[in-house]
């Protein structure tokens, strides 16, 4: 009979006292960054919530604009969740059609704009001088790796 | 006012949310997204005095509850540049509204369009 149920198990699957601890040492080292304040995000996750708390209610435009659902909510945190450490964090932002959305700025003609859709996509577009580039990602995935490169070619970064 | 838009009309977006200004006085694409009938609400100002159309802009706010924080204008060539149309739609409280039509049904595409207007447009903070 195995033995294993016996062992402390992980949220992941872990199993063993070393697999388990280990986990628990990874999860308290990402807590630690997510609450510091150079690499932390927990300043933007709470401009998260304030902006659904503004835009919960139908109308948040002063005329048609449709409420940001729980759904988007949710989809926003988990995107954001997903950008790599030290990445530069974005501006929050609404949109009328119910989206959130994050903004990666250097000037009106070097941006580019992510929306958080409750359909469960991730829509992107970008201007960098005269070079145009939209697309659509799967929200669950988290963020791709072609919008990494974008959003570093718009911040003016080399990988 | 005709109902025919002119080329060299420009069109007033009002911006009723914060965030759709950046700190720079630039406005985000976020104000040009259509709703999801895919018109986008804005009031035309060619032939009517600056302060007939902050006083719309101040009725609409005051109507939801929401603080003004200025207004976007886009010159409507540069709106017909982008693929889309204006309509005359006049409103009770608003005889100067139209709605800009003729989006492409894709989000990205959509904010493509509305990051092109954005960048063309002009921001103007409330009249004191």
């Amino acid at each position: 009979m195995p033995l294993s149920f016996l062992l402390p198990m992980s949220l992941s699957g872990a199993t063993s006292p070393v697999a388990v601890y280990v986990e628990e040492i990874q999860k308290d080292s990402r807590e630690s960054l997510v609450n510091s304040a150079i690499f932390g995000t927990r300043g933007i996750l709470e401009q998260l919530d304030a902006v659904y708390e503004d835009c919960f209610l139908p109308g948040w435009d002063g005329n048609g604009a449709k409420a940001i659902s729980h759904d988007v909510l949710r989809n926003a945190r988990h995107f954001l969740g997903s950008l790599p450490f030290g990445m530069e964090l974005p501006e929050i932002g609404a949109e009328p059609d119910g989206a959130i959305t994050f903004e990666w700025y250097r000037s009106p003609k070097r941006t580019l704009s992510v929306s958080i859709n409750s359909d469960g996509y991730v829509y992107y577009a970008s201007l960098t001088g005269t070079s145009r580039r939209h697309g659509v990602d799967p929200v669950q995935g988290g963020i791709s790796k072609d919008l990494i490169v974008l959003i570093n070619q718009v911040l003016g970064i080399r990988v | 006012m005709q109902s025919v838009v002119l080329d060299t009309e420009s069109l007033a977006r009002f911006i009723l949310f914060g965030r759709w200004i950046r700190a720079d006085g630039t406005v985000r694409q976020d104000a040009f997204i259509p709703d999801e009938r895919l018109e986008l609400s804005v009031t035309r100002c060619s032939g009517v005095s600056d302060r007939e159309i902050w006083n719309i802009a101040e009725g609409i706010a005051r109507v939801s509850g929401r603080n003004l924080h200025g207004r976007a204008d886009v010159v409507v060539a540069v709106v017909r540049s982008n693929n889309l149309d204006v309509k005359s739609t006049p409103q009770d409280g608003n005889p100067h509204h139209a709605d800009v039509v003729n989006w492409p049904i894709r989000k990205d595409e959509q904010k493509m369009v509305a990051m092109a207007l954005a960048a063309s447009s002009r921001f103007h903070p409330p009249a004191v």
